[in-house]
């Protein structure tokens, strides 16, 4: 790995990329890439952790079985449950009246904000919608503030059918 | 980037991290995991590893995780390689054949029955033939040869309870787990003749030569049994293309077999004209704790009876219903019988004592013989049996201790095996932890031994084994040390009708006659004790009923031997001989 020369601009946060690319920048010895794994670093490792802990499942993270992000649950979550609400005595409440499917997305929504708060405490506070995509499909938006640069950061994650 | 194996980088600005910083005694999946991040805390190539949803963080679980199977696994065969820790019953068995040990398979229990032709033709009693029900199973004929029984002819059959039968089963691997080991028949036709080959002991090869038809029985590691046979020069080789059969009995209830005295026809033309002899000798299959126990204890016996725990090993190895054993050397018996030794024992059913010498006799030193004997029952007698309590130490009345220590000693105290003894420092110990006001105990003792049996020449021998008191200290009522109940006397009719024994000058047993309380001497010396063995002989006391003689011994000790079992006076406390309570 080719040495980072201004320890000013040394990020605070790093991780490898999931997806295991190699980087086309740092080289050995300049005649192509090292091969060396990409690397996330402050906001795009945040948002990177952000995302595994809502793809991850209840029992999928060995001796952690309490890390669920319950993304894949929306996965099968009507695309709309108005008709419910019409039966229901109850009435749909305005603060879903955009949100991507019923009672489960409120549900959703919460459990999800607390693995954020429990798991990534640099995402702490964050804000979540889900909306759907064209295609009709879950689309659950993530909005933080990285409680060192105060910079403002999104993260959607999409689940196909 | 290129790291050499100690961590460091040899590009970067980061610090040189070494192994010896990572703590190996970890090994849980969070231990481990914390220990990774100690390492990584050195280096600061990637600093999300304590963030759980880091890609750092799934790969450091990958590795915990993957850490922790393999010293979980490295930890699991460390212990199944060894007879104590291991608990796989695979493992144990493999572990136990190194102790030259086979585990003991269900035995079927099996019992005497006298039967009856009640049909109009003769009958064949072959091996297999179902002869009765009782208690859930099937009971099977199972002798080595069978018999004809003429019509309306009585004969004794032994029937064995089991859950069914095999019979001309092929191979060597015996097909059933619960199989009985011990009806097991094996025949071999080698395409001439078949004929049936005898079982050996699995530890004995000395003295077989190559022409003995004889098979083993081992267990395999998935806890069937097979049959082996011999090579050649240690048995007989099965040649080639032979066929081998086997019949087995299939095991019962186990130990729910045992004792039981009614039997239904099962056959309409054999009825059961009584029971000669109730089950006994089902048990159940070796447990892991009953191998683990038994087969280093088989082992150390060499599977030969020397020492007495030799003896103690093979009795109890294959008499599970076994609950004590006591050998002694006939130097040791009164009188001495040189050459022999003494088997007594006490068991949880009934149990076939001719198996107790089988399973010896054939292991025991040339010129040793052993006997059984049974037990002998002694009954103890708890005389000015005295608690002292602190009252100021307890807010409980006396009567709630009294309760607590009839309580202590209920029914089973202690009591009822061969070698258990009565040691007032056990129970002195015993009463004292009921409560912590409780500060002491006091009681004398009496021995009782019952004659079972008149006897014709009027001499009785009576072991009780302990020193006696002297008579000048006797305790009891009665005010001698050895005394009997009541008994008539056919020679001394005249003089009475009821006499008893009692302890006279040096040694001598006399004869009394009761005649309204007034006791009077009949006659001197009908037999003499000794006062430090405990053996009281009888040589000339022609009772005509049996009676009960009384003993009290020297100490509040009393220390079984030979076959002496001790039980407690059965209603004991009562109101002639309560539990007292006295307040210091």
């Amino acid at each position: 790995m080719a040495p980072i020369q201004n320890e000013t601009l040394k990020p605070k946060y790093i991780d490898f990329d999931l997806n295991f690319k190699p980087s086309p920048i740092f080289t050995d010895s300049g005649l192509g890439a090292s091969g060396d794994i990409l690397l996330k670093t402050d906001a795009d490792a945040i948002k990177q952790s952000v995302a595994s802990i809502l793809q991850t499942n209840r029992y999928e993270r060995p001796f952690q079985h309490n890390m669920d992000g319950r993304t894949r649950r929306l996965q099968f979550e009507p695309e709309d449950t108005d008709m419910i609400w019409k039966k229901s005595s109850l009435k749909k409440p305005n603060s879903m009246k955009n949100s991507f499917g019923g009672i489960h997305s409120a549900v959703f929504r919460h459990e999800a904000t607390n693995a954020i708060n429990r798991f990534e405490p640099r995402a702490a506070g964050s804000i979540i919608e889900i909306k759907k995509t064209q295609r009709g499909e879950p689309l659950v938006q993530v909005q933080f503030k990285t409680l060192d640069t105060v910079e403002e950061v999104s993260v959607n994650i999409k689940r196909d059918r | 980037m290129a790291v050499d194996y100690t961590g460091s980088s040899t590009t970067s600005t980061t610090n040189a991290t070494t192994l010896g910083s990572v703590d190996f005694t970890k090994l849980d999946f969070n231990d481990i995991k914390s220990s990774l991040k100690s390492f990584l805390e050195k280096q600061d190539l990637f600093t999300d590893y304590n963030f759980d949803g880091s890609a750092l963080s799934i790969l450091l679980d990958v590795l915990s995780y993957n850490t922790m199977y393999y010293s979980f696994y490295a930890n699991m065969i460390a212990n199944e390689m060894f007879l104590d820790s291991a608990t796989q019953r695979d493992n144990v068995v493999s572990l136990s054949k190194m102790l030259g040990y086979v585990p003991k398979s269900k035995t079927c229990a099996s019992a005497k029955l006298e039967l009856k032709n009640v049909s109009g033709s003769e009958q064949n009693i072959v091996r297999g033939r179902q002869l009765a029900n009782a208690n859930g199973v099937p009971w099977f004929f199972w002798g080595a040869t069978g018999f004809t029984l003429g019509s309306g002819l009585t004969a004794n059959a032994v029937v064995y309870g089991s859950n069914g039968l095999v019979q001309g089963e092929g191979g060597t691997i015996i097909g059933d787990r619960t199989v009985d080991t011990d009806t097991l028949r094996v025949s071999v036709n080698d395409g001439v003749t078949s004929e049936t080959w005898s079982l050996m002991d699995s530890n004995i090869v000395s003295g077989l030569n190559g022409d003995d038809k004889i098979y083993f029985v081992d267990s395999t590691y998935d806890n069937y049994y097979t049959v082996k046979f011999g090579d050649g020069v240690f048995g007989k080789a099965v040649t080639n293309n032979a066929i081998i059969t086997k019949d087995y009995l299939i095991g019962g209830n186990g130990n729910g077999d045992n004792g039981v005295v009614v039997f239904s026809q099962a056959d309409s033309n054999i009825s059961i004209n009584k029971v000669v002899l109730p089950s006994s000798g089902g048990s159940e299959e070796d447990t892991l704790d009953d191998i683990k126990y038994y087969a280093p204890a088989f082992f150390q016996s060499q599977n030969r009876a020397v020492t007495k725990l030799d003896y103690d090993a093979l009795i109890r190895k294959d008499l599970r219903t076994v609950t004590s054993v006591n050998i002694w050397g006939g130097e040791e018996n009164n009188p001495p019988r040189y050459g022999r030794v003494f088997v007594s024992t006490t068991s949880s059913s009934a149990i076939d004592t001719k198996k107790i010498v089988d399973v010896v006799k054939n292991k025991s030193v040339i010129s040793i013989i052993p006997e059984y004997v049974a037990p002998k029952y002694n009954t103890i007698y708890f005389r000015n049996f005295t608690v002292e309590y602190d009252k100021f130490n307890t807010a409980k009345s006396a009567n709630e201790i009294r309760d607590l220590v009839r309580t202590l000693m209920g029914g089973g105290y202690q009591f009822g095996l061969i070698k258990s003894s009565l040691l007032f420092e056990n129970l002195n110990r015993d009463v004292l932890g009921v409560e912590r006001s409780v500060v002491g105990l006091d009681y004398f003792l009496i021995v009782s031994q019952n004659t079972l049996n008149t006897s014709p020449s009027g001499s009785y021998l009576f072991d009780f084994g302990q020193p006696l008191r002297t008579q000048n200290a006797v305790n009891n009522d009665f005010g001698q040390v050895i005394y009997s109940s009541e008994f008539a006397h056919a020679d001394y009719a005249s003089e009475g009708s009821v006499f008893y024994i009692q302890n006279g000058a040096d040694g001598v047993i006399d004869l009394y006659s009761n005649v309204d309380g007034v006791r009077t001497l009949v006659t001197t010396n009908v037999g003499t004790y000794n006062s430090e063995t405990g053996f009281i002989y009888l040589r000339d006391v022609q009772a005509s009923e049996n009676f009960t003689v009384y003993y009290e011994p020297r100490s509040k000790n009393v220390v079984s031997k030979r076959n002496i079992v001790f039980q407690r006076e059965a209603d004991w406390p009562n109101t002639d001989h309560p539990i007292t309570i006295e307040e210091i």
